[in-house]
């Protein structure tokens, strides 16, 4: 779990390698990936025009608001489960899920691209697209409040320790250092720029001397802000001075390299969304299936105290085809397979 | 330098949940139903205890601690898949976790709840059995599992230390199991307090349905295409479209698909469906109609016993509009809703009304991606084939259709 944030930016640059094989294929192509193994095939898809007939996503680990922009939630209530808790009572202006929309006007500027939202969205209409999804899925399930880094992983019972996975990678991107969070990053995210930053009605801004709504900042360390402040920024200033970690530079430049924005999005930008692998995606309609709902015949091969009879993250390889078989007559079916 | 870093935080992490794990169980107590001089044989993976509401009653008053009890508020299937017993526990809000919120997150606090096991018409279960796990990352499982069994008045009382929520699955011969979580943490509420989570010890109803009259039912998975824009039948007897559609011959029910259809954007295989407008209407014949409800998620049967006599709507109507980044419309009978319907209604030689029930415990439509005057359905159907009857109650093994139950397209409920 602590390497997930790596291994998603690794798909982005993995991507590319399959494209050519795949491609000089013949006849109708169908793909298959599960878990994070969605984010080469989508960004194959997406980035690199891999032809495809039919794609199947299983527990697919990529925020939904990549396919599907109406599932991104920038409400700082407490509903929001994918906005860190310490950020509740901040304006969702300053969060760095939202920096993008400073640059959104423009056509040139590179930041303007630094979002997840609608990031794999030519997906669906490139295949004919299939998201398995499970509502049992324990690594792509979210906790109710910020998880904590170790939350849920009982260290003798192997089945809990990727508990809460996907939700921990995401709000603790920035956090690696003011949480201690061994799963963090040290780039942008959730993390603060100081440790105290309060917000005011009216502000005189350190870096204009324009008066208006914005942040005080005091450095670490600092006693009792916010006397001791040493900065202030309008809220209109935020997309060049963010109260996010600023880290790292190159994020603050109008040019940025394809490769460094894939890895901008996995290190330091956080999703708003649940994952396609926990979630009924919109947009893709009845293709939405949900494999904790799939009849099950002969009953489950677990029925665990913590987990109870729900069908998990690997369920597709790890149970039994006795108890699972229901789902691979299905894909035999949607993908004409017989 | 930054990688030593990581592995040193990684390596003090796991020597630190290591040496967490095996430590004395100060913070462990286990409390289920049983007084505290009978810890020593709490450990036990197993525990039994038949006065388990007793105990509860006398410790509150032993603590001066008001008896609290809660009807569940909601149901609601939360994050997963699992149904959250939530209650209205009238705790003040907290937009920000408070530090000792923060540290039951981190590191656990006690929580203890009674549960009031009672069957679908109220009367407590006893001798139900209550099996699940606090959650604790902190506690090897054998410290948070529990197996006890309800009292004479159905109540069974729950304590350990945890770190948000506890587990739990209730089962009884000769009725469905039900399966719950509750959130000792309530994100958004001042909940920690003195090292508890709040309220402390709510007594909640946590209802277990009775097997009533299960019968043999018609029951069926269909999946297929209908023309776009014009009224199509359905025969559940038939298991199909009725002609020149299909080979059904008596309409159950009708399906009319309508869409705005979005263009294919160019270098596209297929339509952008995120920028859609689609309904459909799903009308039922003469006397007949549909009553929408929510599913019992908690329970293996997840639907009322029977039909309702009347309040049958003889039109539903469901509708998506959104552009790309907008949800305006989305009406449809989501994953927890279920229909009653009631259709081949006629009058008897003898004046009476006949009419058949059945209910739809899976209905999605959409548009057919291929071909564009076309429309996609998936329908979970039950239908109870004597006429008048309206007990809904499935067997589970005896589908009239007589199928192989291998094959994929046969529901089997519960």
């Amino acid at each position: 779990m602590a390497g997930q944030v790596s291994v998603n930016y690794e798909n982005f640059r993995i991507a590319p390698c399959c494209i050519d094989y795949v491609n000089s294929l013949s006849g109708e192509k169908i793909l298959m990936a599960h878990s994070l193994g969605n984010m080469v095939v989508s960004s194959a898809i997406a980035d690199w025009g891999m032809n495809v007939g039919k794609y199947f996503m299983f527990n697919a680990a990529v925020a939904a608001e990549a396919f599907d922009a109406s599932q991104w939630v920038d409400s700082s209530s407490v509903n929001n489960l994918l906005v860190h808790y310490q950020w509740r009572d901040y304006t969702n202006v300053s969060w760095s899920a939202k920096f993008h929309e400073f640059f959104s006007g423009g056509t040139t500027d590179d930041r303007r691209s630094l979002t997840w939202k609608n990031r794999l969205s030519s997906v669906p209409a490139s295949a004919e697209l299939y998201n398995y999804y499970s509502s049992g899925d324990e690594v792509l399930e979210l906790f109710s409040d910020t998880p904590s880094s170790t939350q849920g992983m009982e260290f003798w019972d192997s089945l809990t320790w990727g508990w809460f996975a996907w939700h921990k990678q995401e709000v603790h991107k920035g956090r690696f250092d003011q949480d201690v969070t061994p799963d963090g990053t040290s780039w942008a995210g959730w993390g603060l720029a100081r440790n105290y930053i309060y917000q005011e009605p009216a502000v005189t801004s350190s870096w204009s001397g324009a008066v208006g709504p914005g942040f005080m900042i005091t450095p670490n360390g600092a006693v009792l802000p916010p006397a001791v402040q040493t900065e202030s920024v309008l809220l209109s200033e935020l997309g060049e001075h963010p109260v996010f970690l600023r880290s790292p530079a190159s994020m603050f430049a109008n040019s940025i390299p394809v490769t460094l924005q894939n890895e901008l999005l996995a290190r330091g930008i956080p999703a708003l969304s649940g994952p396609v692998g926990f979630n009924n995606v919109p947009n893709l309609a009845d293709n939405n299936i949900n494999m904790n709902s799939i009849d099950r015949p002969n009953g489950w091969g677990r029925n665990d105290d913590d987990f109870q009879m729900r069908w998990l993250h690997g369920d597709l390889k790890d149970m039994a085809l006795f108890y699972n078989f229901k789902l691979f007559e299905d894909i035999v079916i949607k993908g004409d397979l017989k | 330098m930054k990688k030593v870093l990581y592995a040193a935080v990684v390596t003090f992490f796991l020597v630190l949940l290591f040496l967490l794990s095996r430590r004395p169980e100060k913070q462990a107590e286990f409390n289920i139903g049983i007084p505290k001089n009978k810890s020593s044989e709490q450990s036990s993976s197993i525990i039994r205890n038949q006065n388990a509401a007793e105990t509860a009653d006398k410790k509150r008053k032993q603590e001066g601690i008001p008896s609290y009890v809660y009807k569940a508020s909601r149901l609601n299937i939360g994050s997963g898949g699992v149904t959250v017993l939530e209650i209205d526990h009238g705790l003040p809000k907290q937009l920000v976790d408070t530090p000792e919120m923060r540290r039951g997150v981190d590191y656990g606090l006690f929580g203890a709840i009674t549960l009031y096991v009672v069957d679908s018409t109220g009367a407590p279960v006893p001798r139900a059995t209550v099996r699940g796990a606090f959650f604790n990352q902190w506690l090897p499982k054998d410290k948070r599992r529990f197996e006890i069994e309800t009292d004479a008045d159905g109540t069974v009382s729950l304590e350990n230390n945890n770190t948000g929520f506890v587990n739990f699955t209730v089962e009884k011969k000769a009725y469905y199991v039900s399966v719950f979580r509750y959130w000792f943490l309530k994100n958004g509420y001042d909940c920690a307090k003195d090292g508890r989570w709040l309220p402390w010890n709510p007594t909640v109803d946590v209802v277990l349905k009775e097997k009533r009259t299960p019968i043999p039912l018609y029951t069926k998975t269909v999946e297929k295409t209908f023309p776009k824009e014009g009224a199509v039948g359905f025969d559940c007897l038939e298991k199909d479209f009725v002609a020149p559609f299909g080979m059904g011959k008596t309409a159950d029910f009708t399906f009319k698909y309508e869409s705005v259809r979005p263009p294919v954007r160019a270098g596209m295989k297929y339509p952008d469906f995120s920028c859609f407008t689609n309904s459909l209407v799903l009308s039922g014949m003469e006397g007949g109609g549909f009553i929408t409800k929510q599913k019992d998620s908690f329970s293996q049967f997840v639907a009322d016993y029977e039909a309702p006599k009347d309040g049958y709507m003889p039109v539903l109507d469901y509708e998506m509009k959104r552009t790309t980044d907008k949800i305006f419309v989305d009406r449809k009978l989501g994953e927890g809703g279920y229909l009653f319907f009631r259709s081949r209604v006629r009058r008897t030689v003898g004046g009476s009304e006949e009419a058949h029930y059945g209910k739809i415990y899976r209905f999605v439509f959409g548009e057919s991606l291929r071909e564009t005057n076309s429309a996609t359905l998936k329908i979970s159907y039950y239908f109870n084939p004597t006429p008048n009857d309206r007990n809904l109650e499935f067997d589970g093994t005896n589908n009239l259709f007589k199928p192989d139950w291998k094959d994929t397209n046969w529901p089997k409920e519960p």
